[in-house]
């Protein structure tokens, strides 16, 4: 079964070369351009792992992950902020919202695929006496 | 019968009744039996007494005479039971003084008692055998007669003083007259004397007055009125109000409006009398401007005069004032820079993320086959985009280190394991090339850095070496101790380079002319490394020579080994190193005197620098471990140079203790001071203030040991190292299960606790310790390299005292957190 991810991105380059490489990487996508839009996806099928561009347009992405962790139903979903800010204070702010992993723009592939098989494969959870 | 009756007995009278006569007497009687029991009293008596016979007959003398109780003086019948003693004793009559006696009151008269005074007599009735049989104890009431002579007695000895005085004098003026013609003797030569002294002290005020005169300062003597009763000269030269302008208004009226309020209130705590003060307030000068004035007063007589002293400091306040502009200006400006290049960097990354990416997916040819030429363009495409890249992050590093945003995270680097580090990370390059590469440093070798910052200063120098060398070459990385500083040379066998060009290649965007292929390079590692360099306190230089290879090399602090420190504190071994070292900045020797000698008595090294404007450069040279800084100097203030020294890297580090008379240390603070006194200064606050600077709170505290649990040896050791180091107490445990037993035997401070362990893991200790209430407020800082879960996260965020991750730069904030939860303790102690 393929893997859902939802792309959640305001610039249309961008969100079509996430989507065309996720496809190619084997992965049922989704995607969003706007806060609303993304709103919206969380029907069924629910994606099991979102891709979140920290800054769409004027809105604050990071709102989405925000709303997510509220939902007692979605606030398991693992979000991945992708972001162009470079600093470190940025970098805080970003998992203090919420999100459970961060890639910078310009995205490697290689350490998103990591990031992607960490979180759906090993479900984000491990033990704690591990 | 006639004739025995003519010469006959006389007539035979009635026997007269003796008990009426006696009691009829007016005399005050009273008849007592030698057991002094009361057996009759006079009807005077019973009068005189209040008393009725039926109630005191038969009765003991003192239960029915007793002392006033409310008289504690009241002797009267103890006198009197002395007297009947000798009386019963004696045989003989005893005639007592005037005695106060005081008298009960019978019940309806009021009760209580009343004052009065007797003059008693007691005699004895002696029967055939001679022994007393009654004591006849009489009476007078002198209670009125006594009250009297009380009041004339005063008025009597007042007429007899004067009477006696009157004669005294008589006798002393016949006796003075010899007196007084040896006093004119004296008197003479006292006047001679006088009019000497007066002759003197003209002088004296002529210099007073002088001093006065000639004083810069403004002197003023003030009233408590209001107005000044005297200047001297400088206000005139000053404000360009004459003397006798000055004097004719209350001062107030010179005084700026908003600071009228502030300065009566000062006048009004002088003329209380509180002490000597200094405040600040503004004089308004003749054209209309404002100068600000620093006073030092004192209430010589309270409430009448004030003599006060000021200092013209208007060109040290606009000086500052400045300064402080200027600070606050370079701030926003570097804040507008840094969003700048935050923004920047942001909308660069944007198209950069498409340019890359999709170049990545063609070139994978994930939507079919690309023939030659399309590869080699897209692959320009997506080399031109990393190149972009890589500008993009040096020139936003660059610019924090320009800005002074690049905050170091300095600890005690090993060069050893660095070096190894750096060629391993290098290796596949160099193999690429045939370069050997070689590594070089005394073992032990330790230096002060940021090991991030560090190793890329070394990727970097050993990068370029790597890439200007033709194959084949040999590059070497060594370290060697060179004094308190530690050598470190990156050494190549390339082509050299040109010496015009030596000093140009620091520059940012330089190229060395010769590498005209196409290199990867931004133009800016070379400028970021002396950069990062300079920022450790170290320089960054080239030795060249075209043909024979370059070498870069540069200086870092050396840490010195704990038997070396051992050493140190015994102040033997060496004497170079010797105790801390403070620069004492003062222009005034006698100032500079007395702080080094505070501070040599203190065990410290001092060296003084006596001319502000070479400070900046003892303080570069000597590196000492505080400053201590005058701010009213000559020719420069040390307002100045506080802040060159908090801006240049060589010495921004080293704390400074502002000394001196200008109390503002709010604007110590912002220029970046780091303690702030107030002349004049006692020893031990000066001390204090080094050695708060110093951090030296080592000795001091009393703690229990700090146990860091981790499995990996080298980081356990690197952590103890850097905790015994501040002075702490460390024990250690190698795994979960030596902690768990470390602290049921004893409880240590503060537990430093790594996650993953095999067997017994950080969370399973933890959640043990927090469930044993010995152990539940045990403080643990939790210091792992695992990716942590939000879930995890959150519960450790609940059970530790702080929460560190190993690749974040996590020793200051570590050390900082350490000193914020165990300083209570320190102070406790």
């Amino acid at each position: 079964m393929k893997h859902r991810v939802l792309v959640v991105e305001d610039n249309p380059a961008n969100r079509e070369l996430l989507c065309d490489w996720l496809q190619s990487e084997g992965y049922g996508v989704s995607a969003a351009a706007t806060l609303e839009e993304a709103y919206c996806c969380f029907g069924d099928p629910r994606p099991e792992v979102v891709l979140l561009d920290v800054q769409l347009g004027a809105d604050d992405g990071l709102a989405l992950a925000q709303w997510l962790r509220r939902q007692p139903e979605l606030r398991e979903i693992p979000v991945i902020a992708v972001t162009a800010h470079a600093m470190a204070v940025d970098q805080a702010r970003i998992l203090e919202a919420g999100c459970n992993g961060c890639v910078s723009k310009p995205v490697d592939f290689r350490s998103l695929a990591v990031q992607l098989d960490h979180w759906l494969t090993q479900g984000g959870k491990v033990s704690p006496a591990r | 019968m006639n004739a025995s009756s003519g010469k006959g007995s006389p007539p035979s009278l009635p026997t007269p009744d003796f008990q009426a006569l006696f009691e009829s007497v007016p005399g005050l009687y009273l008849v007592l039996t030698p057991e002094l029991k009361i057996v009759a009293a006079s009807d005077a008596y019973l009068r005189a007494t209040m008393t009725k016979r039926e109630e005191i007959l038969g009765r003991a003398l003192f239960e029915v005479f007793p002392d006033n109780p409310e008289d504690p003086s009241a002797t009267g019948a103890s006198n009197l039971r002395s007297s009947l003693e000798r009386v019963l004793r004696e045989k003989l009559a005893d005639s007592m003084a005037v005695q106060k006696y005081d008298i009960r009151k019978p019940q309806r008269e009021g009760g209580g008692f009343e004052e009065r005074y007797w003059s008693p007599v007691n005699s004895p009735v002696l029967g055939p055998d001679r022994s007393v049989t009654y004591i006849i104890h009489r009476v007078e009431d002198v209670t009125e007669f006594v009250r009297l002579s009380q009041q004339g007695a005063q008025q009597q000895k007042l007429t007899e003083d004067l009477r006696a005085r009157a004669a005294q004098m008589e006798a002393e003026i016949y006796s003075r007259t010899g007196e007084v013609q040896e006093a004119n003797v004296h008197l003479k030569a006292a006047n001679e004397e006088l009019a000497r002294r007066i002759a003197e002290g003209k002088k004296a005020r002529e210099m007073l007055d002088g001093y006065f005169t000639l004083s810069v300062d403004l002197l003023c003597i003030a009233g408590g009125d209001g107005y000044f009763k005297r200047l001297n000269p400088a206000w005139e030269k000053v404000l360009g109000y004459s003397v006798e302008e000055l004097l004719a208004k209350p001062f107030l009226e010179f005084i700026h409006p908003d600071d009228r309020q502030a300065t009566a209130q000062e006048v009004e705590s002088q003329r209380k009398g509180e002490g000597a003060v200094s405040f600040q307030n503004r004089y308004r000068a003749k054209d209309g401007s404002y100068r600000w004035f620093e006073w030092n007063a004192t209430p010589v007589i309270a409430g009448e005069l004030i003599y006060a002293m000021a200092r013209d400091v208007t060109d040290l306040k606009q000086t500052q004032e400045a300064l402080v502009r200027a600070k606050e200006e370079a701030e926003r400006s570097s804040r507008f820079k840094d969003q700048f290049l935050s923004t920047m960097s942001h909308e660069l990354r944007t198209p950069l993320n498409a340019v890359l990416g999709f170049s990545d997916l063609l070139t994978e040819e994930r939507y079919g086959p690309l023939n030659d030429r399309q590869r080699r363009y897209v692959t320009h495409i997506h080399s031109g985009g990393k190149h972009l890249l890589r500008l993009i992050n040096d020139i936003l590093d660059l610019s924090r280190i320009e800005a002074g945003r690049l905050q170091l995270a300095l600890e005690d680097v090993n060069l050893g394991s660095l070096f190894s580090e750096a060629l391993d990370a290098l290796r596949p390059l160099a193999d690429k090339k045939n370069h050997t590469m070689t590594q070089e440093a005394s073992p032990g070798l330790t230096v002060r850095a940021d090991s991030t910052r560090f190793r890329q200063v070394l990727m970097n120098l050993l990068g370029n070496a790597i890439k200007f060398t033709p194959e084949g070459g040999k590059i070497e990385l060594a370290a060697r101790r060179a004094g308190h500083m530690v050598r470190v040379e990156i050494r190549d066998s390339g082509p050299g380079i040109p010496a015009g060009e030596q000093k140009r290649i620091f520059e940012a965007f330089y190229r060395l002319r010769q590498s005209g292929d196409a290199t990867e390079g931004t133009g800016l590692g070379l400028a970021i490394t002396q950069r990062l360099v300079e920022l450790h306190g170290g320089h960054l230089a080239l030795e060249s020579e075209l043909g024979s290879g370059s070498c870069f090399h540069f200086t870092l602090p050396l840490v010195l080994r704990a038997e070396e420190r051992e050493g140190r504190k015994a102040g033997a071994r060496n004497p170079t190193v010797g105790p801390a070292r403070v620069l004492v900045v003062e222009d005034d020797p006698v100032a500079a005197h007395l702080l080094e000698s505070h501070l040599a008595s203190s065990g410290y090294g001092v060296a003084v620098c006596s001319e502000p404007r070479r400070a900046l450069e003892v303080a570069a040279e000597l590196q000492p471990q505080a400053i201590t800084l005058d701010i009213i100097m000559k020719p420069i203030n040390g307002w100045g140079l506080l802040l060159d020294l908090k801006s240049d890297p060589r010495t921004e580090r080293i704390p400074v203790v502002v000394v001196s008379v200008v109390d503002q240390p709010a604007t110590g603070a912002l220029l970046g001071a780091d303690e702030y006194l107030v002349k004049p200064v006692e020893k031990a606050s000066l001390v204090a203030a080094v050695e708060r600077c110093l951090g030296r709170q080592g000795s001091a505290r009393q703690m229990r040991p700090i146990l860091v649990v981790d499995d990996d040896p080298p980081t356990r050791e690197f952590i103890a190292e850097l905790l015994v180091k501040q002075g702490y107490v460390v024990g250690t445990a190698s795994g979960g299960a030596e902690a768990r037993s470390c602290v049921a035997s004893s409880l240590p401070e503060l537990v430093i606790l790594d996650l993953v362990m095999p067997e017994v893991s950080g969370f399973q200790l933890l959640a043990e310790w927090r469930q044993d209430p010995q152990t539940a407020d045990l403080p643990v800082f939790v210091l792992t390299s695992k990716e942590l879960t939000l879930q995890e996260t959150e519960y450790l965020q609940r059970h530790s005292a702080a929460l560190f991750q190993k690749h974040e730069p996590w020793q200051e904030a570590l050390l900082k957190q350490l000193n914020r939860s165990l300083a209570p303790i320190a102070e406790e102690s």
